[in-house]
């Protein structure tokens, strides 16, 4: 018996954090998280699965949009023309309280209930899952779940936060202790955006999101093929993501022509392309790094006319690139601010001044804050705010260190 | 740095004039008009920072009488000490070229004086160290106040302020102004809230798909009820229309119905009556020609029959010779075949007999007959020879891996035995050796040694120091004791005393003899002198007691100062050497510690650890060797064991084998035995004689079977000889020919009777065949009678005529029944009737116009709801459009992701503005904090000043952060703007400014010498006294060298008599 196991799918949700949008891959970033779905059909059909399981959060939006529902439907319907059932449950994007009623009865469509609940694929083989009702879960759902006996083969597949996976909303909490106590042969869970082996007996799985979105959802993203040859079980990661977002370190040390570093950012791209299959575009953070002597590449790096050539290039690579930002890392730019004496030392105690007192940072904050009061407040509440500033000292030095950097340019456009 | 002296070569109007012996603090430089006073401010300044231009607006100060312009200044600087700085104007060099040279006459580095390229500027000079009345009015307020409150910016002509408005401006312009291809932030915000608004929209978009759905569902519903009538109507008008369809045939049908009734009576006449009439007259006039051919015939037949002759003996036993002369004919060669096969078992039997008594042992026909031999014997025999010697191999195999393991063992244990030898030399030998730590614990021990003599030298250095002091200090307790002796008077008390009374005794004496002798003045006055000496020898016994008295008591106070510096020092020498004292015994533990536990013993000298190093160096490499034979021998142990375990299984395996040999043994000695094979029998010989044995058993059963056919031939011959002889018996004939011969002869007379016999039957069926043929053809022609007139009967008639005219109104009726069959038909098929009367019953009911008005109706109804299926066809067709419209459109999926880079966009925009904010705040702070803390130092500086200057008429001087305008206190308390102030008092606030700026701000770094050109002209007598005696301060307190040029000598009587004054008048070289 084989099997895809996907998560995470997200459909309708966009990129996040391109401050620039790309007019040659604009349609291909439209279409990225459906495409991913495809793949995940098209993986299920090409390998002669006999059933798909979803990991929760299928949509983005708890309310649906219609091109998401149609996707949802269409993939089913494929499925259903190569008699490959579907098992699924509901995470915190898409709870039962909102799933489209629609689509809930959809043929060849198993969906699991709020209350733990198991399904049998074949007689010996049973799925045991459960659906988030409304968008926070607290309670552990696994602990709800025990292997009845006499069963062959049990698979648990479930919306979960394992403990320890930090940087997601702990929904539906639950140990490894949890899992192997709840007696399953294999768990199959969504919510964690990347591919994840939790740990090995027994196997606990995380597929990871079909499509990365953003910056931090960088790497290979896809679905896992699970083949069950008695009690054996082997997995293979198939990638689907039609568009991959990466990080790509440059070093310009040795460029002393723009030539060079664009050869570098080309070279750079290309390696990174060459690993996919499902790859149409790639995303990358160019990051400059390296020592740069050649004062003429550091500026020219700054330079948006460079930066459009980079574009231009990257866009007609074989698999076209774009580049989501520039960061400039070079030395000779980190340590411009250390050589500080006069005016930025008076800029930096003042700035000090502030931090150390957290009643004065209250009073600064408050201040700033409320000279921006024309600007929507979701986009500064929690950049701007004095607790938050108290418990990240790195975000308050940061401005502060941005704002002296700023204050010194213009005195030394001025004086020029 | 100040100038020493001025020397003009030529320069404006003034050539060869000389300033000298200038000094470094004040000098007031007075000179009448046109003595050249503003000629050498400027000359300085040129200098300085050159020459200006021949062609400049003002005056350029060119040389007369084309000379170029040059000379120098001899200037004293602080680090640099004498120099001599010329220019002397040059083509080419826009500022003339500039010479400096030490005392010596060697080049300085201009780089290296205050007024260098990366010195002062030729505007801050100007504007700071040299000014006329006009300049000093002209301040530069901006600089000043850059100057006030940028003090620390590095770049006097930075603005704070403007870049604080640059930073509300770049807020501004983030906020509001496009820029580089993006939006503003309040743009952007505003889309993403149109975004937001249209995205909320669009929520209701899967509501408006579901509720078309629903309405595309009604409608296809809708269609489907409206099909389904529309196929209900049609099915009825097809019914009806196929009813309608034949009301003409209903017509004719019954027309032809009156018809046929007409033709009713011709109705019996016999369908085929006159088929059948003319057939019956043809058939009676045959049969009448076939009876008389027949008789002929059979009068010729009865001749033929008369002259046929047949011998019935021969026929009677004609079967017996048949089946005889075919048996003759199989055995034909049976006697020569039996002569034949006598003579071969014959020759068969004595081969046999000569094989077996081949084989002898007793072997016999019987024997080898009673034997089976499967085909399988060879093979199992020689499968049974093949593991017997697979088994000797496999034995003499086993035997040779013994005799090696053995071998291998044996070395193996020599082997051991030498390594366990020379192991137990080297742990001997190796018996010193230390291990890596114990070493490193050693040599750390050594360092303690050496440390613990350092500290003991230590402590012996300080233990001698100690004693130095000791000796010092008690020496100087001797010193102090020895005071008194050390200094002693000139003359000794006693002595003292008695010259004392001794000249107060001798001036008494004196005195008194010459009052009491009246002896004149001269010895009055000798014994007053003397008197009077006694008093001056007593004060200045007095004097000089004192002074004794001082000096011991200084030598005193510096021998105890020096007790005590030594008592202290002491105090620190015990200390330290008790610390190398207590850190020698901390040293000793240790040592006793590491002995103890590296060589076990209590105490350990150094010579001792040096010993057990070498000890240890000498025996490492038998350690190392012994350490890698323990390894070695461990795995030899290893190997024997393995060697000894598998010899041991080895032997297990050896005697399974043997017992398997010994029964193989057995079980060959039965089978040789019972062969009756010698006892060395190779297998080719045993599969031999087996197949020996098998082929004289089979040929021993092939003669049996020879023996036997013989037999049986013999038999058949003679039973065949008996049956000849009784036919013969049978047919009354004696055999004389041979019995074959005999029997072919009667066959040949039975095959020709046989012939005759056949002949005569065949006459008498042919003669009974056309008797029978005649009486057929007699009985044919009465039939063919009856036939004729039963037809006419039938038909009703007597003769031939009648009849046929009766068949032509027959034929008519047939006709007509015939279409009616036809119409009647169609009819009754058209509706599928039961039968024909159903049919009519039907159609003479039926009522067709009623019909027709019906089917019009459904048309009609057809015809509508085709219509509104048509309608709904296209309604569902565009609302399925629509769903399909809405279901492709991706206008959410745009909205999002423009949403999100708008958002990601108004994030960095916003992250730039808070920046801005901060940056612009942090700057405000900072200024705000010049403005209290530095600003104020300056100016307070200027207020003291200007106090002093207008004798307190002005308190205080400020400049406050917003706008560049100065305000000034009064005495009385009140403010005023420094435009509404007096003439004189703006000059002398500007001058308090100046001054106070040179004094805080320059004070601490080369300077220039100040030089004024008769600022104080619009002072009042007052307040330039006050004026010249606040520069005088200022010169003083600064170090500033002022030359102050006035053409006023009451000027120049203002400043005070320390002041230096020159007078100006053009000196000749």
């Amino acid at each position: 018996m084989r099997f895809i196991h996907a998560a995470d799918i997200h459909l309708g949700r966009q990129f996040s954090g391109l401050t620039r949008s790309s007019p040659e891959l604009g349609r291909l970033f439209l279409q990225a998280g459906y495409s991913a779905w495809n793949n995940v059909i098209g993986h299920a059909i090409e390998r002669k699965a006999d059933f798909l399981t979803l990991g929760g959060d299928i949509f983005d939006a708890s309310n649906a949009s219609l091109r998401p529902r149609v996707a949802f439907r269409q993939g089913l319907e494929r499925l259903r023309d190569s008699g490959i059932p579907v098992y699924a449950v509901l995470g915190n994007h898409d709870p039962l309280q909102t799933f489209p009623e629609s689509l809930r009865s959809l043929p060849g469509l198993n969906l699991f209930g709020a209350d733990p609940e198991q399904k049998e694929i074949v007689p010996g083989a049973v799925l045991y899952g459960a659906s988030f009702p409304v968008p926070a879960v607290k309670d552990n759902l696994v602990a709800a779940i025990r292997r009845d006996p006499g069963q062959e083969l049990a698979i648990g597949l479930l919306h979960a936060n394992v403990t320890g996976t930090s940087d997601h909303d702990d929904y539906a909490p639950c140990s490894p202790g949890d899992l192997r106590s709840s007696g399953m042969d294999l768990w199959c869970l969504g919510h964690v955006h990347s591919p994840t082996r939790v740990m090995e007996n027994p196997l606990v799985l995380y597929a990871g999101s079909s499509q990365g979105a953003h910056r931090n959802e960088s790497g290979p993203r896809g679905c896992f093929l699970i083949n069950l040859n008695g009690g054996h079980i082997e997995t293979e990661f198939l990638p689907t993501a039609a568009v991959r977002w990466e990080y790509l370190n440059v070093d310009v040390g040795d460029c002393s022509h723009p030539e060079d570093a664009l050869e570098a950012i080309e070279l750079g791209c290309s390696a990174l392309i060459s690993e996919g299959d499902t790859l149409e575009a790639l995303v990358a953070e160019i990051r400059f790094v390296g020592s740069t002597p050649h004062s003429s590449i550091q500026v020219l790096l700054q330079d948006e006319e460079f930066r459009d050539v980079v574009r231009e290039r990257l866009g007609s690579l074989p698999v076209p690139a774009f580049p989501s930002r520039f960061l400039d890392n070079t030395y000779s730019q980190a340590d411009s601010l250390t050589r500080a004496d006069g005016l930025p030392r008076d800029l930096q105690n003042q700035a000090q001044r502030i931090l150390d007192d957290p009643e004065e940072t209250q009073k600064f904050v408050h201040q700033i804050r409320n000279e921006l009061a024309k600007i929507n407040q979701e986009y500064y509440r929690d950049l701007l705010h004095a607790e938050h500033w108290n418990q990240h000292p790195e975000v308050a030095s940061e401005f502060m260190n941005q704002a002296v950097a700023q204050v010194l340019t213009m005195i030394s456009e001025t004086a020029d | 740095m100040w100038i020493q002296e001025i020397v003009i070569e030529h320069f404006g109007a003034l050539s060869r004039i000389r300033v000298s012996d200038l000094k470094p603090g004040l000098t007031v430089i007075a000179g009448p008009n046109e003595a050249g006073k503003t000629t050498l401010m400027e000359f300085v300044r040129s200098v300085f920072f050159g020459f200006k231009k021949r062609n400049y607006r003002g005056n350029p100060y060119a040389a007369m009488g084309n000379n170029f312009r040059s000379g120098f200044l001899i200037v004293n600087d602080r680090d640099a000490g004498v120099l001599r700085i010329s220019r002397s104007e040059k083509h080419g060099l826009k500022e003339g070229d500039l010479c400096i040279t030490d005392r010596n006459g060697s080049h300085v580095d201009p780089f290296l004086v205050p007024f260098s390229p990366n010195g002062f500027r030729k505007y801050g000079y100007e504007n700071l160290f040299a000014f006329d009345l006009d300049q000093m009015r002209q301040l530069d307020r901006e600089a000043l106040r850059s100057r006030i409150i940028t003090a620390a910016l590095g770049s006097p002509r930075t603005n704070p302020l403007s870049i604080l408005e640059k930073l509300n401006e770049r807020s501004r312009e983030l906020w509001k102004k496009p820029a580089g291809g993006r939006d503003s932030l309040w743009k952007t915000q505003s889309r993403i809230g149109e975004i937001n608004s249209r995205l909320r929209q669009l929520q209701e978009r899967p509501a408006e798909c579901a509720a078309l759905n629903k309405q595309l569902e009604e409608a296809g519903l809708r269609r489907r009820e409206l099909a389904e009538l529309i196929r209900h109507a049609e099915s009825q008008l097809s019914e009806l229309e196929h009813v309608l369809r034949f009301e003409s045939d209903w017509e004719q049908f019954v027309s032809l119905e009156r018809k046929r009734a007409e033709a009713e009576a011709a109705r019996n006449f016999p369908i085929d009556g006159i088929p059948r009439y003319e057939s019956a007259l043809q058939k009676y006039e045959e049969a009448n020609q076939e009876l008389i051919e027949g008789e002929a015939q059979l009068q010729h037949l009865v001749r033929q029959l008369e002259t046929l002759a047949i011998d019935s003996n021969v026929l009677e036993h004609a079967d017996k010779i048949l089946a005889l002369s075919r048996k003759a004919a199989t055995l034909a060669n049976v006697p020569d075949e039996i002569d034949q096969r006598l003579v071969l078992a014959e020759r068969a039997g004595d081969r046999l007999a000569q094989e077996m008594n081949r084989l002898g042992h007793g072997w016999n026909a019987e024997r080898i007959c009673g034997l089976k031999l499967p085909l399988s014997l060879e093979q199992e025999i020689q499968s049974f020879i093949d593991m017997y010697q697979d088994l000797r191999a496999r034995i003499r195999d086993l035997e040779n891996r013994i005799a090696s393991a053995q071998d291998i063992s044996e070395s193996l244990e020599q082997k051991i035995s030498a390594k366990k030898d020379e192991l137990q030399l080297l742990i001997r030998e190796s018996a010193g050796y230390l291990t890596q730590r114990d070493r490193a614990k050693l040599y750390q021990c050594k360092d303690y040694f050496q440390k613990m003599s350092e500290l003991a030298h230590r402590s012996r250095d300080e233990q001698r120091a100690l004693d130095a002091l000791i000796q010092e200090k008690i020496e100087l307790a001797q010193n102090l004791k020895g005071l008194e002796v050390q200094n002693p008077r000139s003359i000794s008390p006693p002595v003292f005393w008695i010259i004392v009374f001794a000249t107060l005794a001798i001036g008494g004496v004196i005195l008194l003899s010459s009052i009491m002798n009246g002896s004149g003045w001269m010895h009055g006055f000798a014994g007053t002198a003397a008197l009077l000496i006694a008093p001056m020898l007593f004060a200045w016994r007095m004097k000089e007691e004192r002074a004794r008295n001082t000096r011991i008591h200084n030598q005193r106070e510096s021998l105890i100062r020096k007790s005590n510096f030594v008592t202290s020092r002491l105090a620190d020498i015990e200390k330290r050497r008790r610390a190398y004292l207590q850190e020698i015994d901390s040293i000793k533990r240790k040592i006793r510690d590491t002995a103890r536990e590296v060589l076990d013993t209590p105490s350990v000298s150094l010579e001792e650890i040096e010993k057990a190093e070498h000890r240890s160096i000498a025996s490492e490499s038998a350690f190392l060797r012994s350490q890698f034979l323990k390894t070695s021998l461990g795995n030899d142990l290893a190997e024997l064991e393995i060697q000894n375990t598998s010899s041991a299984r080895l032997e297990a395996f050896l005697s399974e084998e043997l017992q398997e040999l010994t029964k193989l043994d057995e079980n060959w000695k039965i089978f040789i035995a019972e062969c009756g094979l010698g006892p060395e029998v190779s297998p080719e010989i045993a599969i031999g004689f087996v197949r020996n044995l098998r082929k004289i058993s089979e040929a021993i059963k092939e003669a049996h079977q020879e023996t036997e056919d013989l037999e049986c031939i013999q038999t058949r011959w003679q039973a065949f000889l008996q049956e000849i002889l009784d036919l013969a018996n049978l047919m009354g004939r004696a055999v004389n020919e041979p019995p074959l011969q005999t029997v072919i002869l009667w066959d040949s007379e039975a095959r020709s009777m046989r012939e005759l016999l056949s002949q005569k039957k065949g006459l008498e069926e042919k003669a009974r065949d056309l008797r029978a043929r005649m009486g057929v053809s007699s009985s044919r022609i009465a039939h063919s009678r009856q036939s004729m007139e039963r037809l006419f009967a039938t038909a009703g008639v007597a003769d031939e005529e009648a009849f046929r005219k009766q068949h032509l109104q027959f034929e008519q009726f047939v006709k007509i029944s015939g279409q009616l069959d036809t119409i009647a038909d169609r009819l009754t098929k058209s509706m599928k009737f039961a039968d024909r009367e159903a049919m009519h019953a039907f159609y003479s009911e039926l009522d067709f116009f009623s019909r027709k008005k019906q089917a019009e109706h459904l048309r009609g109804e057809i015809d509508n709801a085709r219509v509104e299926s048509e309608a709904l066809l296209e309604r569902i067709g565009s609302i399925g459009a629509r769903i399909a419209a809405l279901e492709s459109e991706d206008e959410t999926d745009v909205l999002l992701s423009e949403k999100q880079e708008l958002s990601a966009r108004m994030h960095e925009d916003v992250k730039a503005l808070i920046t801005t904010r901060i940056a612009h705040n942090l700057l405000e702070r900072s200024l705000r904090v010049y403005e209290l803390e530095k600003q104020p130092k300056m100016l307070e500086r200027a207020s003291e000043i200007l106090r002093s200057i207008t004798g307190d008429k002005f308190r205080r001087v400020i400049m406050p952060l917003e706008g560049n305008k100065m305000r000034v206190e009064r005495e009385n308390g009140t403010w005023i703007d420094e435009e509404f102030l007096s003439r004189g008092t703006l000059e002398q606030l500007y001058l308090a400014l100046r001054l106070s700026d040179l004094e805080l701000y320059r004070s601490d770094k080369c300077v220039l010498p100040l030089i004024m050109d008769d600022v104080l002209v619009n002072f009042d007598f007052f307040r330039a006294g006050l004026t010249a005696m606040e520069l005088a301060k200022f010169s003083e307190d600064s170090g500033i060298q002022v030359l102050f040029f006035t053409c006023h000598p009451s000027v120049a009587a203002l400043f005070p008599e320390r002041v230096a004054k020159k007078s100006l008048d053009k000196t000749p070289e």
